[in-house]
């Protein structure tokens, strides 16, 4: 090590060359791009304790509770029960009645990140940092949906499916778990529906809206007015008015993938209506995204000089 | 002869009604040049289409002979450096110039250590590794400066890097813009304070109301405004005998009299500033206004001498 050298005083036109080294490495090739910002939106929500994991421990919690009625309905207790065909009934629509429940938790993440995510990279401005990098529109909206979309599969798909194995594991013989395996297919089948609808959704108001706390609002006002029509459904007696609210379209799909024979507006409003409100909100809410996204992207006003 | 780093041909932008810049024709050969202008000049929005974060209306801009807006490779050339500084604030600095590294295409692992090297010379090694939110105004602007650094680029585009800045903070971070530019990079600063950009770099083009009213080195500009006609109006009540008085002196180029009082063009504004009071006083004459019809060349005129002065006092 070199003995300290006294440094003469700054004079006005002096350049310090500081040593700075040039980056000489690779580079990522922009198509990939997405997964950077897919990564670096599942690192931000999961960095403060509020976005994600109250949403965590509520899907948690469902996940443990309906696993214990799904153990112990096989139990004794329900042999009465099973004797006139409801525990049958019961054991086998618990999981996909369960999803009303891991709507909830869903619900929360869209509230604390979905619904405000594009709205807060608008208005802060965070547009200019993803944009003037060599990032596309079509790029920071996939990696968005992609991001979004894992975070809700943590709370919408990983739930059921590990209560689907369970159910397998609490057959009682091989032949039964067979028989049930393709089951783990539907749980994946309706907990990714139900993912990119929860992502793509709230994120099309946030997008659409742009500005966090109206975004917000908006989705909030929205999910109360599919419970509206739900209540208006069943009130005018026409039950594909229900599936308007896409949870309720996500529980049908459910229902019916899953066989169940259940009564009421929600099993009455048929696969075909809950199919079409489905792929509608998927299609507008993406095709907002990236029209707004890509408006945005090359229109910022607000200049400074 | 090499190509221009940036070329604008003709380039014009608007908001609707609002005009941003006005068929604007500017090649940008490269080094480190300060745009210059007051607010809401354009200056941004010159810089916004020189990073292809906005379309020209009418005309084009070239940059690295691309465009910006839609050659990735030539954007990946690019650091912009927004005024804003509104980021992820819950991130410590060297997490966002991590992130922004590698949104700019730096593979993961490189991106960090190329993060912590642009921080460092930035001077925020000490304050990396905590949360953005808790950075003075300082702090913020050197991360961004950073952030805008660590993937290298070959053009860095710096929107009024200096606003808000303590004096300290921003001898500093002068010293390391003027720093990169013997990397050979090239540099475009923007500010309103001539000030600053004296500091950084000679070469200025000076943009008003949406054009580039003048370019080139900073003391050839002055001169050359010394030296372009100019033209002084005094409303006065005898114009006859204060145009007689004033067009012999060699810095006058023509005398126009009307009913209202006389115009002169002059090649020394402020000689002739002076020579007209001479004169008013000399022969009584009772002078009402004095006015400059040349609002443009006055305003640079005024900026590039009377703010500079102002701008001093506020240091």
């Amino acid at each position: 090590m070199t003995a300290p050298t006294p440094t003469p005083a700054p004079t006005r036109g002096v350049i310090h060359d500081l040593g700075y080294a040039r980056y000489a490495g690779e580079r990522r090739q922009p198509s990939t791009l997405w997964r950077v910002i897919a990564r670096n939106q599942l690192a931000y929500t999961w960095k403060t304790w509020w976005r994600w994991k109250p949403a965590i421990l509520g899907a948690l919690i469902t996940t443990v509770t309906v696993g214990a009625l799904l153990y112990f309905s096989r139990d004794k207790m329900f042999d009465a029960l099973r004797s006139n065909g409801a525990a049958a009934r019961l054991i086998d629509g618990l999981i996909p009645l369960s999803f009303k429940f891991f709507r909830m938790a869903a619900f929360i993440v869209t509230m604390t990140v979905a619904s405000t995510s594009i709205a807060q990279d608008r208005s802060t401005g965070a547009f200019t940092f993803y944009f003037s990098r060599p990032v596309r529109p079509i790029d920071y909206v996939i990696g968005k949906l992609v991001a979004m979309t894992a975070v809700m599969a943590s709370l919408l798909m990983a739930g059921p499916v590990v209560l689907t194995l369970f159910r397998i594991g609490l057959a009682d013989t091989p032949t039964e778990a067979l028989h049930l395996l393709p089951l783990v297919g539907n749980a994946i089948l309706v907990g990714a529906v139900a993912s990119l609808i929860y992502a793509a959704a709230p994120m099309a108001m946030s997008a659409l809206i742009g500005q966090r706390w109206p975004a917000l609002g908006a989705w909030a006002g929205y999910w109360m007015f599919g419970i509206a029509m739900v209540a208006f459904g069943a009130y005018a007696a026409w039950p594909p008015l229900i599936v308007i609210d896409p949870g309720v379209a996500i529980e049908v799909l459910a229902i019916k993938l899953w066989h169940l024979d259940m009564t009421g507006p929600g099993a009455e409003a048929g696969l075909g209506a809950a199919l079409i409100s489905l792929t509608l909100h998927l299609t507008v809410a993406v095709g907002l995204i990236y029209a707004s996204v890509r408006r945005h992207a090359l229109a910022s006003v607000g200049a400074s000089s | 002869m090499t190509a221009p780093v940036v070329h604008a041909d003709h380039c014009s932008k608007w908001y609707g009604s609002v005009l941003g810049i006005s068929d604007i024709t500017w090649q940008l050969p490269g080094g480190v040049i300060g745009l210059l202008g007051p607010n809401g000049a354009g200056k941004s929005t010159l810089m916004k289409l020189m990073a292809g974060m906005l379309r020209p209306s009418r005309g084009t801009i070239r940059v690295f002979g691309g465009d910006p807006a839609d050659d990735l490779a030539v954007r990946r050339r690019i650091g912009y450096s927004p005024e804003h500084e509104s980021t992820y604030d819950e991130l410590t600095g060297r997490e966002l110039v991590t992130a922004l590294a590698h949104l700019a295409g730096v593979p993961r692992r490189q991106a960090g250590d190329a993060a912590v090297a642009a921080l460092e010379h930035m001077g925020m090694k000490p304050a990396m590794d905590r949360p953005v939110k808790g950075y003075s105004k300082g702090m913020r602007q050197r991360t961004k400066l950073a952030a805008t650094l660590a993937h290298d680029p070959d053009l860095l585009i710096l929107d009024e890097p200096l606003t808000g800045v303590d004096p300290i903070a921003r001898a500093e971070i002068i010293d390391r813009i003027r720093g990169l530019a013997t990397t050979g990079k090239t540099v475009v600063v923007s500010s309103h304070v001539l000030y600053e950009i004296e500091a950084l770099t000679q070469d200025i083009a000076v943009i008003y109301r949406g054009q580039v009213l003048a370019e080139g080195n900073l003391y050839e500009i002055r001169k050359l405004i010394d030296h372009h006609p100019h033209r002084i109006s005094v409303e006065c009540d005898r114009p006859r005998a204060l145009a007689a008085a004033i067009a012999a002196a060699d810095h006058v180029r023509r005398v126009m009299i009307d009913r209202r009082g006389v115009t002169v063009e002059t090649t020394d504004p402020d000689r002739c500033y002076d020579d007209l009071a001479g004169a008013v006083l000399d022969l009584g004459i009772d002078a009402t206004a004095l006015t400059s019809p040349d609002n443009n060349l006055a305003a640079v005129f005024e900026y590039l001498t009377g703010d500079r002065g102002q701008s001093q006092d506020a240091q």
